[in-house]
């Protein structure tokens, strides 16, 4: 007998995950959803999470808090921390429901050889306080303790672990952001949580996501799932908000060859040109495969 | 950018043109133009928190709207006292203070029908309540004045991520008030003149010792360090000052502003000695 062995029929993760459609050919624009088989065995679940836990080796001597702006440090001591952050974002779409998380994988404005990881609640906000703590508990917790404090934090907060978990996540433009990822996505199918990588985007389009994800169909509905539907509904409200003005002149926006740079340039394809009652704009600082110059004389 | 007060070094801009610095994430976003006669002038969170409040603070007034809602403005000790003066003086409208980091700015709008809150470094956004946009959605209009006036209040509902700060839809919604203000950047910049201020770092045996209150902007302990600032300040016009622990090493983060710049760095040299003083690094 497989307890918790089958899958409801009505949580099959192929029909959650909608095809995400293709902004452009570009490779910096394009969003996956990925649709592997969810294992939701909870009888097998502890040694899943120990498994990949040992894949994602905590460094000894160091310990970790989540803050202001999630856990932010240098990239090669933050796998074992994103792994983790991965475990977390099980428990607290669990804990509500099986709403979705967002999980954001950027170091803002540090330098390019760091980077940061930080999850998003369900209506696009910020993790709750106390969720902050949870994070910093797991992420310190010896490689071999991770299971006994996950199923601790999971009896504490009463979170049925038969309930779905679901995440979405993104990156910044950061080199060491795909092996992140990597760790993540062990932490993901270790818990059994459906997932769509949304690849690249800037912070507030995962926000944006996220409160998609959770408000459709409903009267809160906050827009079309996807980065498009961001562009249209940022396109559609800046030409109806200049209806009769005019811009005077242009504005040069430095995006400090961060990934504002190509979203910027995306979004403004959507726009209105300064000459049909819009904004002219131009670009600077957009390259974003030159690692070393992300933030160069920005902060 | 921001610290060193220039621009970067590849803005090929002309003066008085209008530009804007995104971070790594793009969730921060200032702007900076280059002033003929005073040379390079930073528009930071604080400008377009003033900006944005001033705007819909306007709009919700031609919309018949501004006594049902409430409009107001989040800040941390750190904005300029001069900005905190104009919101409360010239537009008229309630600030509230909290401690820094975005999600307390974020939380405390929440409780305005239309909060604005940006940090100084250009991290913030506007949230509207759902009693706000009910209002928007159903006010029937008198005028086709007001009926202008509720269109562009519900384009600012979806202009703006309420979800957290957006540098994107933050620059829209910069450029779009601009517009409808016909404001060059020299304009924006003239509405209110920021006090000079000084940040200084103290280092400290223990930062611990150190406890604030009141959206960190009093010391509790050590007990009677905060009458002696309170009585270094109260020398100065427009004097401002506090001391705070710095949240990753023994140091403490000293701010003063006052109406002049001899002034505010006389006044924040005055508050670091006294915080060296209590901090002492015993041997």
């Amino acid at each position: 007998m497989a307890l918790g062995n089958k899958t409801p029929k009505h949580q099959n993760p192929q029909v959650l995950q909608k095809p995400k459609p293709l902004v452009d050919n570009h490779t910096l624009y394009i969003t996956f959803s990925l649709s592997i088989p969810i294992d939701r065995n909870i009888a097998t679940m502890e040694s899943r999470v120990l498994q990949a836990a040992k894949k994602h080796p905590k460094p000894a001597d160091r310990s970790f808090q989540y803050g202001t702006a999630g856990f932010r440090m240098k990239a090669n001591l933050l796998d074992s921390v994103v792994f983790r952050v991965g475990l977390v974002a099980a428990l607290r779409s669990r804990k509500l429901g099986g709403q979705t998380i967002g999980i954001m994988v950027t170091a803002s404005h540090n330098p390019p050889e760091d980077n940061g990881v930080k999850l998003v609640d369900p209506m696009g906000e910020m993790l709750e306080n106390s969720w902050e703590a949870y994070s910093t508990e797991l992420a310190n917790a010896r490689d071999e303790d991770v299971w006994k404090v996950y199923s601790k934090l999971e009896k504490e907060l009463k979170i049925n672990p038969e309930t779905p978990a679901r995440a979405i996540y993104a990156r910044d433009t950061r080199p060491s952001g795909p092996k992140l990822i990597a760790a993540l996505i062990d932490a993901l199918v270790a818990t059994g949580t459906e997932y769509t990588d949304y690849k690249l985007l800037t912070t507030p389009q995962l926000h944006y996501l996220t409160r998609c994800t959770n408000t459709e169909g409903t009267p809160q509905s906050y827009g079309e799932i996807s980065e498009k539907g961001y562009y249209e509904k940022l396109g559609s409200a800046f030409t109806r908000a200049m209806r009769g003005k005019k811009t005077v002149g242009s504005v040069t926006v430095d995006c400090a060859n961060g990934v504002g740079g190509p979203k910027l340039a995306e979004l403004i394809k959507y726009l209105p040109k300064g000459s049909d009652g819009g904004v002219e704009i131009k670009i600077i600082n957009d390259d974003v495969l030159k690692a070393e110059v992300l933030n160069h004389e920005v902060r | 950018m921001k610290t060193k007060q220039r621009a970067p070094p590849s803005s090929k801009a002309g003066n008085n043109d209008r530009c804007c610095s995104l971070d790594g994430d793009a969730d921060r976003i200032i702007y900076y133009f280059n002033d003929p006669d005073h040379g390079f002038r930073l528009l930071d969170g604080d400008r377009i928190a003033t900006l944005a409040a001033s705007f819909i603070g306007d709009l919700a007034r031609e919309a018949g709207l501004a006594e049902e809602l409430k409009i107001g403005v989040v800040q941390t000790a750190y904005a300029n006292g001069a900005s905190t003066k104009y919101v409360t003086k010239a537009l008229n409208l309630p600030v509230v203070c909290t401690q820094t980091g975005v999600k307390w700015l974020h939380h405390a709008a929440t409780k305005f029908d239309v909060g604005v809150y940006f940090e100084a470094n250009g991290h913030g956004t506007v949230v509207f309540s759902q009693q706000a946009l009910k209002a928007f959605a159903s006010k029937e209009p008198q005028s086709p004045a007001q009926a202008n006036a509720l269109e562009t209040l519900r384009a600012l509902t979806d202009l703006i991520n309420q979800t957290v700060g957006d540098a994107l839809s933050d620059m829209l919604l910069v450029e779009t008030i601009l517009a409808h203000k016909s404001w060059t950047p020299k304009e924006w910049d003239l509405t209110y003149t920021d006090l000079p201020n000084r940040l200084v770092r103290v280092e400290v045996s223990d930062r611990n010792m150190f406890k604030t209150t009141d959206a960190e902007r009093k010391l509790i302990e050590p007990q009677g360090t905060q009458a002696q600032i309170d009585s270094l300040v109260a020398k100065f016009k427009d004097g401002r000052s506090f001391a705070r622990a710095s949240g990753t090493e023994d140091a403490m983060r000293v701010y003063a502003e006052a109406a002049t710049r001899s002034e505010a760095d006389d006044l924040a040299s005055k508050v670091a000695s006294l915080i060296k003083q209590e901090g002492n690094i015993k041997s």
